[in-house]
């Protein structure tokens, strides 16, 4: 179970002042869904809670963890064990196999050979893409590509996972069919989860709506 | 395992500009993996672009080819 509290968070891009001292609490377990239209901060408020981007003033925690007191190594460990972080575009390595994929977190990570196998078999079996395993990104159809993704995310068991426009460019039938996995996470297994939207279908889902108004165009 | 992967992701997949520019760091990519991966893409790039030129030098220029490889005797003299 993991928690994030965000004090007095400020950050200003390309004269924008996207977050002006933001405050938000997401409690374990929480679906929460931060909306707002184009550059109104959302994608960045979630690349930064991600440990992507870097912010002037004002302090990220993690559980009980204040990320800008964190050295650099003990930071990104804690982010790779607390977050599993699917971004806009729902990207797959072309040149890799499903299996590859998925398991691209844990190999990064460093998991043992015989352990990343068998892990990547179970999220893969959950996510229902065990027959693909050995198949290519662009073999897939529909769901596949999204189901997959989800599957990498959760490679490594994190106990919170944010979205980026996770519904964005998808049909009615897709969309769905993402949140209502997402959803199941967060009710069945007590994931705590963030989406980043201006996507009004996902607001049925969400347990808490963060409107970050901004809609600059 | 993670060597051919990283080997895979630099040299066969497609470039930065057309995905997420965090996609790597989302999967937990460490900052040596990423500047491997970085360097191989360079090297995708620079490396056939370099073999055009010398090709290039040594058959339709080939005095200033001669020249560039015998540099170091306008030195000497």
């Amino acid at each position: 179970m993991a928690g994030i509290k965000i004090i007095n968070l400020n950050k200003v891009k390309s004269g924008h002042h996207l977050l002006n001292n933001f405050c938000l609490l997401v409690n374990p377990g929480e679906f929460v869904m931060i909306s707002g239209g184009k550059k109104s901060g959302k994608s960045t408020l979630l690349n930064i809670i991600a440990g992507f981007e870097t912010y002037p003033s004002g302090d990220v925690f993690l559980d009980t963890q204040n990320l800008k007191r964190l050295s650099n190594a003990k930071r990104a460990e804690l982010l790779r064990k607390t977050m599993g972080f699917i971004p806009q575009g729902f990207f797959l390595e072309p040149n890799l196999t499903i299996r590859e994929n998925i398991a691209l977190p844990g190999i990064f990570a460093g998991m043992p050979e015989k352990t990343l196998k068998e892990r990547t078999e179970t999220v893969a079996k959950i996510l229902g893409v065990s027959e693909l395993l050995e198949k290519r990104p662009k073999a897939l159809y529909g769901s596949q590509v999204q189901r997959t993704c989800i599957a990498r995310a959760l490679l490594l068991d994190p106990p919170m996972l944010l979205l980026d426009e996770p519904t964005d460019s998808l049909d009615g039938p897709n969309a769905d069919t993402v949140l209502k996995i997402v959803k199941l996470f967060q009710e069945k297994l007590g994931k705590t989860v963030l989406i980043a939207t201006s996507d009004s279908r996902v607001a049925p889902y969400a347990t808490k709506t963060v409107d970050m108004k901004g809609d600059i165009k | 395992m993670k060597a051919s992967i990283l080997f895979k992701l630099g040299l066969c997949s497609v470039p930065n500009s057309s995905r997420n520019k965090y996609f790597y760091q989302s999967l937990g990519a460490s900052k040596g993996d990423l500047f491997l991966i970085k360097l191989l893409k360079f090297l995708r790039v620079f490396l056939p672009l370099l073999l055009i030129v010398v090709l290039v030098l040594y058959f339709l220029f080939p005095e200033l080819w001669y020249n560039i490889t015998h540099v170091y005797e306008v030195f000497r003299s």
